[in-house]
């Protein structure tokens, strides 16, 4: 994932090896890298169950729609969002978004 | 559990409340003033219970400290009785009608006060800054909030007037202290609950923090914005109960502790509900994680 404008530090550098060349640390920049990413995918699709706008705007157009948040992904995951099968996703996408009220987990009250 | 023979005998302050109310309004008991619901012994158990547990821990007599009680159901009535009438959220009251008996009911709960305090006591000047229109505010030690001080002055005032009548004015400040982090916990939890009507409304919350309804929401599907938050109350909780302990006042220690578990539960099971629903969501978009294999070789 990458904001508009990162700093450095903040960008996965999978160029020519980049990251997961320096000093043997692969494993810390995998995950850093992956972690981002995770993070990327969780605010789209948080976002499209909590917005019904943007997830017309997903279906519509991935690309535009995610670039809407900032966030961009590889081909590979964005293809993701274009091989959807949205009409199957309509229906459990609208049950979610009924489950996001607080009342029916903080009842207890004082 | 059965209460003791020195639990409060909350029927009989119920009781000895909606005497007094019916007396003030001429027979009837209307909407706003009662106890079901909007002044609930469950909802206000600190309101309800604090003179007599502050009270015979001190060692004052159960009469005394029931009549305190009564006195302290009364107040809060008042005080609630204003601030419906300030927010324009009045059920079905006159407010000029609700201020006569907002007024009514502040002097009927000062009457056990009047008859033990001397005009010369600390305790009326103490009533005067509180009650002052711009009052409440100079009562929050710990946090300056208005919630908070909207909430401590029905506390307040008892809490003093039991310092004072059992000679532990010395213990007021321990007290203070105590009541406004439990306080500050009670607004935190609140605003968490109240988050979407607080918003509608426009009104500031802590827990929304600036942000819109989708911004939170979002977060809260995709982020641990929960436990953060809730930890704030269970600082707070766990300070109080600290004070508590420390002026030996074991039923509102109890108490706060009672709280403190009851909130860490809907800190759990929110914190659950979002992340199930996230996950749920993530594998709905075929985006539920599977971790990039690392290239050959590599470890």
């Amino acid at each position: 994932m990458d904001t508009d404008q990162p700093t450095p530090s903040q960008m996965p550098n999978t160029e020519g090896g980049g990251a997961y060349d320096q000093g043997g640390d692969y494993q810390t920049a995998s995950l850093r890298a992956s972690t981002e990413r995770e993070v990327a995918l969780r605010l789209i699709v948080s976002r499209a169950i909590v917005d019904a706008d943007f997830y017309r705007h997903l279906k519509e157009d991935p690309q535009a729609a995610i670039d809407e948040l900032h966030i961009r992904l590889d081909d590979a995951d964005l293809s993701r969002f274009h091989r959807l099968d949205w009409a199957r996703l309509d229906p459990h996408v609208e049950a979610l978004r009924g489950e996001l009220g607080f009342d029916t987990a903080l009842r207890s009250g004082w | 559990m059965q209460p003791t023979t020195d639990d409060l005998d909350v029927a009989a302050v119920a009781a000895a409340y909606e005497a007094q109310a019916r007396l003030i309004c001429a027979g009837d008991l209307p909407a706003p003033l009662e106890l079901r619901g909007r002044l609930a012994p469950e909802r206000w158990k600190l309101e309800w219970h604090l003179p007599w547990w502050v009270g015979r821990s001190f060692g004052l007599d159960a009469a005394l400290c029931h009549e305190l009680s009564v006195s302290s159901v009364l107040g809060l009535a008042a005080i609630r009785l204003r601030d419906d009438i300030a927010d324009g959220e009045l059920d079905r009251a006159d407010p000029a009608t609700a201020a006569e008996w907002s007024e009514a009911l502040l002097d009927a709960a000062l009457e056990s006060y009047r008859a033990r305090l001397p005009s010369s006591s600390e305790f009326w000047p103490f009533v005067a800054a509180v009650l002052a229109p711009d009052g409440p505010a100079a009562l929050a030690s710990v946090s300056d909030g208005a919630d908070l001080a909207r909430r401590g002055a029905p506390l307040k005032v008892p809490a003093f007037a039991v310092c004072q009548l059992a000679d532990r004015s010395d213990a007021f400040p321990t007290l203070a202290r105590c009541l406004d982090h439990a306080l500050t916990a009670l607004v935190l939890y609140d605003h968490a609950a109240d988050w979407e009507a607080d918003l509608a409304a426009g009104r500031a919350n802590a827990f929304t923090d600036g942000r819109s309804r989708e911004e939170l929401l979002v977060a809260l599907l995709s982020d641990d914005v929960v436990r953060p938050y809730f930890a704030r109350i269970a600082t707070a909780l766990a300070r109080a109960a600290e004070l508590a302990g420390a002026l030996a006042v074991g039923p509102l220690a109890q108490h706060i502790c009672d709280l403190a578990e009851r909130f860490a539960l809907d800190s759990e099971a929110l914190a659950a509900h979002y992340s199930a629903v996230g996950d749920r969501a993530a594998a709905l978009f075929g985006t539920a994680q599977e971790r990039p294999a690392p290239p050959e070789g590599r470890s």
